[in-house]
């Protein structure tokens, strides 16, 4: 009896702190029973009727009007459903009560001997605290990106002045009206860098006396003095004639410590030759202090403590600085966005998270790693060894995306497979400019995702002009399809029982009036990648319906088949608009046909069956194309609502005398005809081959044996000498 | 009643707290007062018979304290890039965050400039102007201080959910 009291009075007395925790701690605590219902452990009485409702004893949901919370708790039901460790922070929001005052909250979630549990925190000091700090870091950062635009305003104007006067005394007074009002030290040097007009701002900077007062020291003498002993490279700015931009440290002992922002610009004449030289002087003192006592704030990145974008222009800016030859390497993360939409943000987030640890654990301890956007990491890799380096770095790349490619478990049962595209980038050999060096980076890095997925590309001159060449056709394209330069051309199929024309495949030409004739090779690709092929494909499908119209006045009816790109096939507006052009040019659905790829049906097969199923529930048929050089899964092509299949070329090409070709054909022939499915060989080009098909008892047959792709006109001239 | 969630997003300091408060209550502060996290309000409109209610989720501005947090673009309806007519860098970051959320959602989004009664320092050139039809839907030049085209903004945002049905 003594020991059952004690039992209870220790389990009271636990209970009385667990509440006093809470209470301290300003948290309404919730055990969530079942979806959307949860048990009330704790609740803070002054606030918590804004947050929860009370559905019966004991027991409450979350109060509907909670925009937030209720977003939250679709996160949170995934991370609760996962059974994991950890916490899930919502991050802060704010309710508005009636009488106007605000509340400021955050949501956690976590697991509690089995038991999932919410958290919600008033974090109205924290959030006090937070805004003041970062009030004043975005405060700072305006009027320094303000000053920083004034900068190169006033530049511009100087730059025009200097460079277009030719009557020095008039430049003079002109530059002089210009920099006299400017909030920030601005100097022009002549070739010999003497001043020859400055603001009388620069004094101020440096507390000295004004000129022509006494003293020794002026701006300029300070400023190259701290310049010799913080920038060694020093006297190659200007011999080299460059831009250079750096802070520079002024102390004044015992008075004055400054932190001056320097941007140095040559001016050059016509022929190249420096004439004068302008700097640009600014004290950026508070920003510095705000940012060494907030390191942490400005530097990481909250989701993975990794350095953040910013710190990681800080570290190249050294780097470059410093002279020491590094790599820098882009690393983005392909179809990010896929896992995403598919399994929540919460668990995309865990996936940086390890990808950021794997990372970690691959590189050195002299190599940075930093999270520089969503998605994207970046490596700064130092004292790559070896004679060739580039070799090095790149098995270094390519651990890197080995690394990156092993199966993350998600949600305790799929595998998820992961990959990513490397751009890498040498300094000093691709440039010793940091804007440069990422801008080239983050270039490599577009080209690596060009080729595929999960590739490295090294920076060079060719790709940057390859990238150029390709914007620019990307351009031509877009402009090409809003004038509609595009030319369908129908190539006939011929059934080889009958030796007659049973339909046609509309092939698209691009007809540039600049560049004359483009095939599909040279555009389809990009239209692809770019996302052109949507609008490009719905362009072909009207020409197709047009040719079909006429065809249907002059008394054929003959089918015509059309190639849908993945995108297309992923497009939620394909289905639709396809049924609406057939009913606006009035053509049967029975003489359209899409020819797909194998490799369309890679990826996502679910959602391809569900178009494939939608297009064919209309009418339309549908062919695999290229059939044999992809992704020839039998269990698929069995759910596929499939008419066709058409034998790649490749395979035809030999057929005549390649044993192995002969026995892949005759093999396909017969498992197609066992699937109810007919066949269609493409390529075909002489006898021989027509002689071996018509043996394996092929359906029918395209190629320029019987006619290469040809225009509306001539085809219509072969459909008549057919039908003879 | 339909509800339709708006996300507000643009870097700091650009007038994304001010539009909603101009909208919404009315009122125009020229205190500057940094958000953190999220607001939401929400806000009943009634288009063409047809009655919405907006739900104004005003974000964070992402800049280097704080990043682009994809899962607030969940459900997102509209996305409202805010930029500042005398921060040229304002519109740049507009586009950096628009393609990071383009990895999110397909909602359409419009481009706002914000501050029209001070004196802009910065105007759609030709290559802004071929990224903006590419990108957005639309473009409106608003100030939450004078409330210029606050009104139409949302009303077009109205317009253009009326389309949808």
């Amino acid at each position: 009896m003594s020991l059952n009291t004690d039992l209870i009075r220790q389990h009271a007395a636990e209970i009385n702190i667990e509440h006093a925790v809470f209470n301290a701690l300003d948290c309404t605590v919730l055990s969530r029973q079942k979806l959307d219902v949860f048990v009330l452990i704790h609740k803070i009485d002054t606030w918590s009727n804004v947050i929860i409702k009370k559905s019966s004893t004991n027991r409450v949901t979350i109060n509907v009007a909670c925009l937030f919370l209720t977003d939250f708790l679709i996160d949170a039901e995934l991370f609760w459903a996962r059974n994991e460790s950890g916490i899930l922070n919502s991050g802060f929001w704010t309710e508005q009560l009636s009488n106007g005052n605000l509340l400021h909250f955050e949501a956690l979630a976590c697991i509690s001997a089995g038991q999932p549990i919410l958290i919600i925190k008033n974090v109205a000091q924290v959030f006090a605290q937070q805004q003041r700090t970062l009030q004043a870091a975005r405060e700072t950062l305006i009027s320094n990106e303000t000053l920083q635009q004034q900068v190169d305003d006033t530049h511009q104007r100087i730059n025009e002045t200097i460079s277009t006067d030719s009557d020095d005394m008039q430049m003079l007074k002109t530059i002089s009206n210009t920099i006299d009002k400017a909030t920030f030290g601005i100097m022009v040097l002549n070739h010999k860098l003497n001043p020859i007009l400055q603001n009388p701002l620069n004094y101020r900077l440096f507390q000295l006396k004004d000129p022509g007062q006494g003293g020794t020291e002026t701006p300029i003498s300070i400023i190259f003095d701290l310049m010799k002993k913080q920038y060694p490279e020093y006297q190659r700015i200007f011999e080299s004639a460059t831009q250079w931009h750096g802070e520079l440290y002024w102390l004044a002992a015992p008075h004055y410590v400054k932190w001056l922002k320097v941007s140095i610009y040559p001016i050059k004449d016509t022929l190249g030759k420096v004439t004068h030289w302008v700097l640009y002087i600014n004290d950026i003192s508070r920003i510095k202090h705000l940012l060494q006592h907030n390191e942490k704030l400005a530097h990481y990145d909250s989701l993975t403590q990794l350095p953040n974008r910013q710190l990681f222009w800080s570290i190249v800016e050294q780097n470059c600085m410093h002279q020491e030859p590094f790599y820098l390497l882009y690393i983005d993360i392909d179809n990010f966005k896929f896992i995403n939409e598919n399994y929540g943000h919460a668990e995309g987030d865990e996936l940086l998270i390890i990808i950021a640890q794997r990372l970690q654990k691959l590189l050195k301890k002299e190599d940075v790693i930093c999270r520089i956007g969503g998605d994207e990491f970046a490596v700064i890799l130092k004292n790559v060894n070896g004679n060739n380096s580039d070799k090095s770095c790149m098995a270094i790349a390519q651990r890197v995306l080995t690394e990156v490619n092993i199966p993350y478990k998600v949600q305790h049962k799929d595998q998820l497979l992961i990959t990513a595209s490397i751009g890498v980038v040498h300094f000093p050999d691709d440039s010793n400019n940091p804007d440069l060096l990422v801008k080239y980076a983050d270039l490599a890095t577009y080209n690596a995702k060009l080729t595929g997925k999960s590739d490295i590309k090294f920076y060079s001159q060719e790709l940057q002009q390859k990238t150029a060449q390709r914007i620019s056709l990307e351009n031509a394209l877009r402009e090409a399809i809003n004038n509609d330069e595009f030319e369908v051309l129908l190539q006939p199929i011929m059934d080889i029982a009958s030796g007659k024309i049973i339909k046609a495949e509309a092939l698209v030409r691009w007809q540039s009036p600049d560049a004359g004739r483009i095939m599909p090779n040279d555009f389809i690709p990009l239209a692809e990648e770019t996302g052109l092929i949507i609008p490009l494909g719905k362009l072909v499908f009207k020409h197709v319906c047009r040719h079909i119209k006429l065809l249907q006045q002059l008394g054929y009816h003959h089918k015509v088949s059309v190639n849908l790109s993945p995108k297309q096939i992923y497009d939620n507006s394909f289905s639709p608009f396809v049924y609406h052009t057939l009913t606006e040019y009035d053509v049967p659905p029975e003489q359209i046909e899409f020819e797909i790829t194998e490799s369309s049906l890679a990826n996502n097969f679910e959602v391809v069956l569900n178009t494939l199923q939608q297009l064919k529930k209309g009418g339309v048929s549908i062919s695999v194309d290229d059939f044999g050089t992809g992704y020839s899964s039998l269990a698929y092509l069995k759910r596929l609502p499939v008419d066709y299949l058409k034998i790649d070329r490749s395979f035809i090409i030999g057929i005549a005398n390649d044993g192995g070709d002969q026995a892949i054909v005759s093999a396909v022939i017969v498992m197609a005809h066992s699937l109810k499915l007919k066949v269609i060989a493409e390529g075909v080009e002489n006898v021989e081959q027509l002689k071996c098909l018509t043996e394996m008892n092929c359906d029918a047959v395209q190629g320029y044996l019987f006619s290469r792709p040809v225009d509306l006109n001539k085809f219509t001239d072969f459909l008549q000498d057919n039908s003879k | 009643m339909i509800q339709k969630k708006i996300c507000m997003l643009g870097s700091s300091a650009v007038g994304k707290t001010s539009l909603v408060r101009h909208y919404v209550d009315g009122i125009f502060s020229e205190k500057y007062l940094t958000t953190l996290g999220v607001k939401i309000d929400k806000k009943n409109i009634t288009i063409e018979d047809q009655a919405f209610q907006f739900m104004l989720w005003d974000i964070e501005g992402t800049d280097q304290y704080s990043g682009f947090q994809p899962r607030y673009m969940r459900g997102a309806a509209v996305l409202i890039l805010v930029t500042d007519c005398t921060r040229p860098q304002s519109y740049l970051d507009s586009l950096d965050i628009l393609r990071q959320a383009r990895k999110e959602t397909d909602a359409p989004a419009i481009l706002v400039i914000n501050k029209s009664d001070l004196k802009a320092e910065w105007k759609l050139e030709h290559q802004q102007l071929f990224d903006i039809e590419k990108e957005f839907i639309g473009t409106i030049y608003t100030s939450a201080k004078t409330g210029e085209s606050v009104e139409t903004l949302f009303e077009l945002i109205g317009d253009y959910f009326v389309t949808q049905y």
